[in-house]
Formats: C-alpha cells, sequence, structure tokens
C-alpha cells in the first residue's frame, strides 16, 4: 500500500470535481462549498488522498467549532461546567468517494479529526465532538466509535473528549 | 466620537435595508395564503419565516443540545480523561501506524 496522507483542502492542488461519495449533499457541499467555507472561515476541510495520485480525493470532513448546551442540569452540577454552553468541536461533514468503500477510509478520517481536536485543547477549549449523523447508516458509524446520540429524536450525535488534562 | 457610532447602530430601525428577489406565481400565491391565514402581511410574514428560518441553519451548524439524562452523562465524562472505546482505540491505533 502507498502512503496515505490527509492534507487541508488546496483547491489548486486536489481535484474536487472527480469526488463521488453517492449523496448529493456530501458531493455537493465538496465540489461547491468547502473551499469557500474555508475561505470564510465557516470550517475547514481536510483530505484523504494516496501520496502517489495527490489530486484524487479518496474522502473528506469539514471541521468547525460550536457549542453543546446542556439541559435540565441542577444548579450545583452546572457549576461543575467549565462553561456553558460548553465549546465543542464539530464535524459537519465526512464522506468517502463511492469507489474507495470498504478500506477502512472513514475510520482513518474520523480518527484524523478526534486526534486534530485533542492535539488544539491546550489552546482552544474544546470537550466534545459532535456530529451530522445523516442517515441510519451514518448514525451506526458514529455509534461503533462511541458517540451517543444528543437527544432521541435527532440525528446530532457527540463525543466527550473527557477533562483537559 | 467614541462608543457613539455602535451605540447609533442598534438605533437603526430593524427593517432598514432591502432584500428583492424573484418568486413564481404559485410560489407567491401560496405564500400570500400563507400570510393571510396568520393574519399577516405578506412582507411581514416572508420577513419573519425568512429569518426565523436562516437562524435555524446557523444555529443547527453551530450547535447541539443534550437531553437532561444526556447531560448528565457528559458531566460526568467531563471529570475523567478521554476514554476512547475498543473499535476508536484500534482506529486511532491504526492512525497512529499510518502516521494519520
Amino acid at each position: 500500500m502507498t502512503a496515505l496522507a490527509i492534507e487541508k483542502l488546496d483547491a489548486a492542488r486536489h481535484n474536487r470535481g472527480g469526488f463521488h461519495c453517492g449523496v448529493p449533499e456530501l458531493d455537493r457541499f465538496f465540489k461547491e462549498l468547502a473551499s469557500q467555507h474555508q475561505r470564510k472561515h465557516f470550517s475547514t476541510t481536510y483530505v484523504l488522498i494516496d501520496g502517489d495520485n495527490p489530486q484524487a480525493i479518496l474522502g473528506y470532513y469539514s471541521v468547525s467549532f460550536g457549542s453543546l448546551s446542556l439541559t435540565g442540569l441542577s444548579a450545583a452540577e452546572q457549576k461543575r461546567l467549565p462553561k456553558h454552553p460548553v465549546p465543542a468541536a464539530r464535524i459537519g461533514r465526512l464522506a468517502v468517494d463511492q469507489g474507495e468503500r470498504g478500506k477502512g477510509y472513514g475510520e482513518l478520517l474520523l480518527q484524523n479529526a478526534i486526534k486534530r481536536c485533542l492535539a488544539v485543547r491546550d489552546e482552544i477549549a474544546c470537550y466534545a465532538l459532535v456530529v451530522d449523523a445523516k442517515d441510519e447508516i451514518a448514525a451506526r458509524f458514529y455509534e461503533k466509535y462511541g458517540f451517543s446520540v444528543c437527544t432521541d429524536a435527532g440525528q446530532q450525535w457527540y463525543l466527550p473528549l473527557g477533562a483537559l488534562d | 466620537m467614541y462608543g457613539k457610532i455602535p451605540y447609533m447602530k442598534y438605533e437603526l430601525p430593524t427593517a432598514g435595508s432591502r432584500l428583492e428577489l424573484r418568486i413564481n406565481e404559485r410560489d407567491k400565491a401560496y405564500v400570500s395564503r400563507a400570510a393571510e391565514l396568520q393574519g399577516e402581511a405578506v412582507s411581514s410574514f416572508a420577513r419573519s419565516v425568512l429569518v426565523s428560518e436562516a437562524k435555524r441553519i446557523v444555529e443547527a451548524e453551530a450547535s447541539a443540545t443534550l437531553g437532561a439524562a444526556e447531560s448528565r452523562r457528559f458531566l460526568k465524562a467531563l471529570e475523567r480523561p478521554f476514554a476512547p472505546n475498543a473499535a476508536l482505540r484500534k482506529a486511532m491505533a491504526k492512525g497512529d501506524k499510518l502516521g494519520l
């Protein structure tokens, strides 16, 4: 296997047009919005590439900062929070090219996003990673890696990142 | 000067800026009907629906809410170090090996 790499999206270097994950919304975001969102600092997109063919995108995720609101806590419990709403990172989108499925690229992208969050925690407070699961398959994917559903009816899942060191 | 300009900004009327858009006859009829059902003028109805939908999109993009039971679980998780489950530990180890 050749060397895989995860890089920040670079419109000049990466071929966004060749990416198809099969979900129109995720394809459209990647082709039309990802680099615009990056320029405007809405979100940053990271791409998984093969070092031998760096233009071809195997998968991507976009990440931004957001927050997690808690409900139903007593005043004493509220006080134990570092801050409310709780600062959290957010994976808005994560997708793998449909020709590249079954190779574990989704989990490589996810674990990279988690490590990225853990790495910046000294500088940017971040206590959870929140994701949107677009369908049942995505929900099961996040559940497998320890994410919990935010509210019973919702499609948002979160992973607590634990105490700051 | 200092302090006055930002102050003035908040004094501006809320509907001071124009937004124009084209809409087909059928959609317009629907919008008018809905506004009428709510007893509102079309423009104020359109404004409130548009702004509340825009707020919903922006907020959904940035924030999530936990239910009461989940909030309590999260609070506990905040008090101990990050504890990835077995599947995630395995994925992270695989990533380490690949330098990702």
